[in-house]
């Protein structure tokens, strides 16, 4: 899906990334690591269309497309999303209205986007306690249990909100897509403020994550998406990534959290340092067993990983 | 003009196409109501020749519609327009005044008062939509009573070629303020001017002037708050250069006249941060769609 090759980047005449050469398959997931300023936040950009004029040599492609030299609106139309570190504040644009731009820009109206009223209408239909039989009770009620656990987390989001009125909870959800994973993490306030104006470090990642799904990319780089998240956000976060995750697409994630690698189980781990890959290997364990250790220096010394 | 029916007062070029008087509202051409009441005639800054008068003598619950049009080439409007609310009355005002094409080369000139009288409240949204060759000058004054409550949003959606906004703002006792002037230039020269004048205690406002400095044009904008009184005041200037054959000019003043007065301004004149561009770009917005969302979010659209 995605190859880059020899690449080399420049920055004020120092060399940030040199001959790095890496492949992601479709389906897979890879992880990639490295000290802070190894030049991984710089390799996420290259790959996602910015910095674009400091590439001195080598070459990327997605799905056999030259895409070196590609704008970054081309890119993200070819399926490449980058969710960002620190995203810059966009004053005065309401997230949810940009979120309803990005998703009608992958084709879908407002009215695919609605709760299945028919649906649910007919299922409530058959409620008539008169016409059921035991047996149809049963059905029934597993049906109606099933459709519950599609509805969002009501109880959640009211004590998050300290609303009680049903439609106004559901309703920044239904102009986002009813249907996206991601919703019953978002909280409803969130889509009502402008965007990262003011968000706190974890907010900001869940805006990322909200915006990266809705654009449905075939590659995803998430550039740090852990720090400055608590706990149960990480927890949230990782199951958000392994639940939007298919067969079809794949991603890059960078991180500095061994738990994340563990949740998530990477197909690859790469070791970035000083620039250089200086390590690819599918045994993630191993190598951030060796990184915990030993550290990156060590890393680089390994004989079982080094390239 | 399409869906006029509801229009209040209606003028294309020259001519006033409707007048649409409800229950508590008169509503006149200026010329008419300077013959008719006499008061009117301090309020009137000149014998008018066109323009429209307003007196809302009830409270209404509908909002008043303005709209005033150029429709032939080279037109040349000289308005002069009084509106009057009474103690204790609520209004909004939605006030169009636009070109039908493009292309008329034609001049607006408006030259008006608006009177808030004790305990009265107006919300004045006043919409610009010109073509690129017009010339366009208004002059506005509001006259605030006691405790009286203004809010005045000015947009200009298509700027003109030329540009003189002029607004003064006469604040009584206790009473507020709130200027919201949003300015758009594309291949024009503006100048703007804006003052406020806290004339009696306890009086307060805020001046907020949003520019944006589009492909080959030129603002100038001079806003002033004068605290005649014991009266509060902030002057809120930004700007934003998209176009590096554009400039932005802010003088932001402000003059004290009352020991107790607290008047403060900021002003900012900047451009757009690649760092924003670049995120939006990465959501697959062309560079052209990100500026617009940027300066859309600026202006508060």
């Amino acid at each position: 899906m995605l190859k880059i090759t020899n690449l080399c980047v420049e920055a004020d005449k120092k060399k940030i990334l040199s001959n790095v050469s890496l492949q992601i398959r479709k389906g897979e997931l890879h992880v990639l690591l490295g000290p802070n300023a190894s030049g991984k936040t710089t390799l996420a950009k290259v790959i996602a269309g910015l910095c674009k004029n400091k590439i001195k040599k080598g070459q990327i492609s997605f799905n056999g497309k030259i895409i070196t030299r590609l704008k970054p609106e081309k890119r993200a139309k070819l399926g490449i999303a980058l969710a960002f570190q620190h995203p810059p504040a966009i004053k005065g644009v309401k997230f949810s209205d940009f979120l309803e731009r990005l998703s009608s820009r992958q084709g879908k109206t407002n009215l695919e986007k609605m709760p299945d009223f028919d649906r649910l209408s007919s299922q409530q239909g058959k409620t008539n306690l008169e016409k059921l039989s035991s047996s149809q009770w049963e059905t029934n009620l597993e049906k109606k249990r099933k459709l519950f656990d599609k509805m969002p987390d009501f109880d959640r989001l009211s004590s998050q909100q300290g609303k009680t009125n049903l439609e106004e909870r559901q309703k920044p959800f239904d102009r986002i897509g009813n249907t996206k994973q991601y919703k019953q993490y978002l909280q409803p306030q969130l889509l009502e403020r402008d965007i990262n104006v003011k968000f706190s470090g974890g907010e900001q990642k869940f805006s990322e994550l909200a915006q990266v799904f809705t654009l449905n990319p075939k590659f995803a780089i998430y550039d740090e998406i852990d720090s400055g998240v608590d706990i149960k956000g990480l927890e949230k976060i990782t199951k958000m990534i392994k639940g939007c995750f298919s067969p079809n697409n794949s991603a890059l994630i960078i991180t500095h959290n061994g738990s994340v690698l563990e949740f998530l189980k990477p197909d690859m781990i790469h070791v970035l340092l000083n620039g250089k890959l200086i390590c690819s290997s599918s045994d993630w364990k191993k190598v951030w067993k060796t990184i915990k250790r030993y550290g990156y220096e060590k890393c680089k010394e390994c004989k079982l990983f080094a390239s | 003009m399409k869906n006029a029916k509801n229009v209040n007062y209606l003028q294309v070029d020259h001519k006033i196409k409707q007048i649409s008087e409800k229950e508590g509202v008169v509503i006149l051409p200026s010329p008419e109501a300077w013959k008719k009441f006499r008061w009117s005639r301090k309020w009137f800054s000149r014998n008018p020749k066109e323009g429209y008068f307003i007196w809302v003598k009830k409270q209404i619950d509908f909002p008043l519609i303005v709209c005033i049009t150029t429709a032939s080439p080279k037109i040349s409007q000289n308005l002069t327009n009084l509106l009057i609310i009474e103690r204790g009355i609520k209004v909004k005002a939605n006030v169009t005044c636009n070109a039908d094409r493009n292309n008329l080369c034609g001049s607006h000139r408006a030259s008006g008062r608006l009177v808030l009288k004790d305990n009265a409240s107006l919300e004045y949204n006043h919409i610009h939509k010109w073509g690129e060759k017009d010339f366009v000058n208004p002059e506005y004054e509001f006259v605030l009573g006691k405790n009286s409550r203004l809010a005045y949003n000015y947009k200009n959606l298509f700027p003109p070629k030329y540009l003189l906004l002029k607004t003064s703002v006469y604040a009584g006792r206790n009473s507020s303020a709130n200027l919201n002037i949003v300015i758009n230039s594309i291949n024009s020269r503006m100048k703007l001017k804006d003052e406020l004048f806290l004339k009696e205690d306890g009086a307060h406002g805020l001046i907020r002037l949003r520019l944006v400095g589009r492909k080959n044009s030129r603002i100038d904008a001079l806003s002033r708050i004068t605290a005649e009184s014991e009266g509060r005041g902030h002057l809120d200037c930004r700007g934003i250069l998209v176009d590096s054959n554009s400039s932005i000019t802010l003088v932001p003043k402000l003059a004290a006249k009352n020991k107790n007065a607290i008047i403060t301004h900021e002003a900012s004149i900047g451009n757009i941060a690649d760092e924003q561009l670049d995120y939006l770009r990465t959501r697959g917005l062309s560079e052209k769609e990100a500026i617009d969302l940027i300066v859309g979010g600026f202006l508060g659209n």
